[in-house]
């Protein structure tokens, strides 16, 4: 990246006296190494007991239904309304006064963690998220799992780090560790889940942590089909795109798509402060009236909005419902979903997501099919594809609502279809409201994490924003000293580059110069009588941050070419890069 | 919030030690949740099954729509389950649903595509559809599919649906096809082949349905059923002395058997009335043609009467009067001449079946009309 040496290096590679000291430095490098080591193998254990967490947490959520709502697909009876009221009080209950750090979905609690308490997340956090999150799915609250696992999985990971003593840098990287291994296995994917980690969690590309992520994510996602089988999520038939022009159609579902998640995030974000800054009593009884309400919806014939809904995707995908009723259904879950989640019970909006992505799909697919009857993409397809458009609208993760679309599909046959209705639905969802979800929730906490969104849009100043061409004239290895000395004396400038053999850049002063001069050297070439320390070198592409790592070892740094290291493409001067950023901060 | 952790330094050792307890665990826990998730799926199971139960009860009593929900209900426990997504398809079929049915049975068959019971259920969706390409294709898929108990019934079933869509679709050659190759596969079944002779005849491919009786009769001499058919099929190929003695034997063991009697009826007196016989004598040979004669004349008077009263006069001259003309003419001829000329008997003849042909439809023809008029058509047969 930067100098092919440095004179630093040179001057500790050619001190003979280094050797023992060696000896010594050696042991941090190879404690850092075991440390690494031991990390990853954490990782593993990390993605196993995750997992098995998960499907523990799948399997309360599963039974506190078929309790609460009955063995029928369709729920129904009076239990339709008392089931999410009851379990709204005694969600609230626990979560005023057990488990207070619950609320929400979970994914900036982790970020939190990570970004502000250096990777603590109490363990009563995840097993007070596995009790809530369970009781208020399972009673029909239109709320997701899979939110709620990646804070148990982070949970677990932290705790497993407190208790192994790990460095507070190792732990700090515990929680999206865990995090991703919770999510993959809550939702079958592991590559989604390290890519959602990575946008939401981490917020930044981090190529240290990656593998880490990778195998808790993998070793989770193994240990889950063990247990729940590897059948993908959704099963749909094969999708052909047979003429070009039907992308028009993905297209239009893509702005729908972005419209729909727009009205999603504004209700959430509007609702929730104004909830949360009632009085404290009222606590006890929001989660109990947004039960109360989305069982009466249930009750009057949309039981389908209740609970994270998988069963209805996958009927929609069947074509099983009209073009009005998936319309409906859309309405109705952004309505109940925003009614269950400003009310503060602990739950995700993964599920709630792909609902109704899924259903506007199937709506829109059907009135396109309706409009031009040669379309060829069956409901199911554009559901699959209406899934991903409002994951990357409402959740503004397109990386990873692309790869979750095949995931949890296992068709990759769809994906140009999906790529240009997710990126349109990203794009009107950005325009339209320029705060993600997520860190719109954080704001509202008071919080100030970083976003991959933000870095995504902000200007990355190179070196070649702040160098220039050198002043004076650059000098060559083999120029005599007397030579060199003629050369500089019409240059304004005091420092001046020099070119050495074969390859390599060094700075000489005038006042060296005209020392040699002095000394009796001025028939040696500057080759020999400078010392042999390298310049580092830097390249016009890179980051200004590299620049600034080096800019104080010489007064100017050569900015040469990446293909030919004598080829100077300008100068820099700590000056340069100071003199940039100023600029920047004055332009905003 | 936090405290900062005290940094460890670890060494193999405590490395090792770790790993292995937290391998104990891993295996600790993992067995704890194997217990749960089988206890919890075997639950699921038997709850799976109720609902299977209930949704059954529910189709048979013709709750179809009770019964989708049930199945449904069912399948949310054991999502992969052919025979809840099976049934719960003849559910949505039963509710006239059929595009939903159609997504389920299609799921069904991309996982098993030789399973004879979905590819029927989808062949029927299709004949419903008027589909008849995706219809033969599934049928056949499904006769020479698997069935997991009794498939060459099975597949005998699927063919006879086969058939009977095709006679809807006016399809004869393919049902005569499809016949022919489920003949030589019949056992000895005397119903199956009375079934089989009957499309035969259904499609006038009176020889096969012929031979098809014979082997009803072959395997259960007593069949009248196969007994009369044989008669009707003997007749219908104008082979008149076998309709008789198949049809005498269906009349003696069926009484009420009009359609046998009245056959039984004609085909005796196309044998008495039919002057082509070989074994008759001359004598006989005449009078069979002078009644033949007078049959025809009356019944062409007759025609000639109604038309005059009812129809408009026409410019043209129908076949039906060139030939009252001619039957002038030749009323003539015969007064004058004797009936020994073979040659003139056999004119005389012509005659006789051009005038039955042409007035088949008009006025009322007796029993030797229509005996003449069969005499006519097939008088190789008639001989026989």
């Amino acid at each position: 990246m930067t100098a092919p040496v440095s004179p630093a290096e040179t001057a500790a590679a050619s001190d003979p006296v280094s050797t023992p000291r060696r000896g010594l430095m050696r042991w941090p490098f190879e404690f850092a190494f075991r440390e690494e080591r031991f990390f990853l193998v954490l990782s593993v254990f990390i993605g196993i007991f995750s997992a098995l967490a998960v499907v523990s947490f799948r399997l309360a959520i599963d039974c506190s239904r078929l309790r609460l709502l009955g063995p029928g697909l369709t729920p129904s009876g009076l239990s339709v309304i008392l089931a999410p009221s009851l379990a709204g009080i005694v969600v609230a209950i626990l979560v005023l006064h057990v488990f207070p750090t619950v609320r929400g979905s979970g994914v900036n609690q982790t970020k939190a963690a990570l970004y502000i308490y250096n990777g603590y997340i109490p363990l009563r956090t995840g097993v007070g998220k596995f009790i809530t999150s369970a009781l208020a799915i399972g009673a029909g609250h239109s709320l997701g799992p899979e939110d709620p696992s990646l804070q148990i999985g982070a949970s677990l990971a932290s705790a497993l780090g407190r208790r192994l003593k790990l460095s507070r840098e190792k732990l700090r990287l515990l929680a999206p560790v865990g995090a991703a291994a919770g999510l993959a296995a809550a939702f079958n994917a592991p590559i989604s889940a390290v890519l959602f980690v990575i946008e939401e969690v981490i917020g930044r590309w981090s190529a240290g942590i990656l593998g880490s992520v990778v195998l808790s994510a993998i070793s989770s996602v193994v240990v889950m089909r063990w247990f729940l089988g590897s059948e993908p999520m959704f099963r749909i038939p094969a999708v052909q795109l047979i003429r070009p022009q039907e992308l028009l159609a993905y297209a239009a579902l893509g702005i729908v798509g972005g419209v729909a998640a727009l009205v999603f995030a504004r209700g959430i974000g509007f609702l929730r402060p104004r909830l949360k800054g009632l009085p404290r009593w009222t606590q006890y009884l929001q989660p109990a009236i947004a039960g109360l309400l989305i069982g009466l919806i249930g009750y009057v014939g949309f039981p389908q909005v209740m609970g994270a809904g998988y069963e209805y995707i996958d009927e929609a995908m069947r074509g099983q419902f009209t073009w009005k009723m998936l319309a409906i259904l859309a309405v109705l879950k952004i309505l109940a979903t925003t009614l269950s989640f400003v009310s503060g019970t602990p739950g995700g909006m993964f599920a709630p997501t792909l609902f109704i992505g899924a259903m506007l799909g199937g709506a829109v697919g059907h009135v396109e099919r309706i409009v031009f009857p040669y379309l060829t993409g069956s409901v199911g397809t554009y559901c699959l594809v209406g899934m991903g458009v409002l994951f990357a609208g409402f959740l503004r993760a397109p990386m990873t609502s692309v790869f979750m679309v095949l995931e949890v599909s296992g068709n990759y046959s769809i994906i140009v279809p999906v790529i240009v209705a997710n990126t349109l639905s990203y794009v009107v969802s950005r325009a339209l409201q320029p705060v993600p979800i997520f860190d719109l929730l954080t704001r509202q906490d008071g919080l100030e994490l970083p976003s991959l969104e933000e870095q995504r849009e902000e200007t990355i100043l190179r070196v070649e924003d702040a160098m220039h061409a050198p002043v004076g004239p650059v000098l060559e290895a083999d120029e005599t000293v007397e030579h060199a000395n003629q050369r500089v004396q019409h240059s304004s400038d005091n420092i001046f580059l020099v070119r050495l053999n074969p390859t390599g850049w060094t700075t000489v002063s005038r006042d060296t110069l005209a020392r040699f001069k002095g000394e009796g050297k001025a028939e040696l070439s500057l080759g020999t009588a400078l010392p042999s320390q390298l310049l580092p070198c830097l390249y016009p592409d890179q980051p200004l941050e590299a620049a600034l790592r080096h800019v104080h070892e010489a007064p100017l740094l050569p900015v040469v070419h990446r293909a030919e290291f004598s080829r100077l493409e300008g100068v820099i001067s700590e000056q340069d890069v100071l003199n940039r950023y100023k600029l920047v901060e004055r332009e905003e | 919030m936090a405290t900062a952790p005290p940094v460890s330094k670890p060494t193999a050792q405590r490395e090792a030690l770790v790993s292995l307890v937290l391998s104990a665990l891993a295996i600790a826990a993992f067995a704890a949740v194997l217990g749960l998730t089988t206890r919890f799926h075997s639950w699921q199971a038997s709850l799976a099954e109720r609902m299977y139960g209930r949704g059954e009860h529910d189709l048979q009593t013709g709750r179809a729509a009770a019964a989708i929900e049930d199945f449904r209900s069912a399948l949310a426990f054991d999502r992969d389950n052919p025979l809840y997504q099976f049934r719960l398809a003849q559910a949505l079929e039963a509710e006239g649903r059929f595009d939903e049915a159609e997504s389920y049975l299609i799921n069904l068959w991309e996982h098993q595509p030789q399973n004879g019971m979905v590819n029927v259920q989808l062949a029927r969706l299709a004949a419903h559809r008027q589909s008849t390409n995706r219809a033969l294709r599934y049928y056949h898929n499904a006769i020479y599919g698997i069935w997991d108990s009794n498939p060459d019934e099975n597949r005998r079933a699927a063919r006879f649906e086969l058939i009977e869509f095709l006679l809807k679709q006016k399809a004869r050659t393919q049902v005569q096809s499809e016949l022919i190759a489920m003949e030589a596969g019949l056992p000895s079944d005397p119903q199956l082949h009375l079934k089989v002779a009957e499309l035969f005849l259904e499609i006038d491919d009176y020889a096969n349905a012929l031979a098809q009786f014979r082997q009803a009769l072959q395997l259960d001499r007593k069949n009248v059923q196969a007994t009369a058919g044989a008669g009707e099929a003997a007749f219908d190929l104008g082979r008149y002395r076998t309709a008789v003695r198949y049809l005498e034997s269906a009349v003696a063991g069926n009484q009420k058997d009009e359609v046998s009697s009245k056959k039984l009826k004609t085909a005796r007196l196309i044998l008495e009335s039919n002057p082509f016989q070989r074994s008759v004598s001359l004598a006989q040979r005449k009078r069979r043609v002078e009644n033949a004669y007078k049959a025809a004349s009356t019944h062409l008077n007759t025609c000639m009467q109604g038309r005059s009263a009812s129809a408009s006069p026409s410019p043209a001259e129908s076949p039906v009067e060139k030939l009252y003309n001619q039957e002038t003419t030749l009323k003539r001829k015969l007064r004058g001449r004797a009936l020994d000329d073979l040659d003139f008997l056999e004119n005389v003849m012509d005659f006789v079946f051009e005038v039955e042909e042409q007035t088949a439809d008009c006025g009322s023809p007796t029993a030797l009309d229509e005996a003449l008029l069969l005499i006519g058509r097939n008088r190789e047969g008639a001989e026989r």
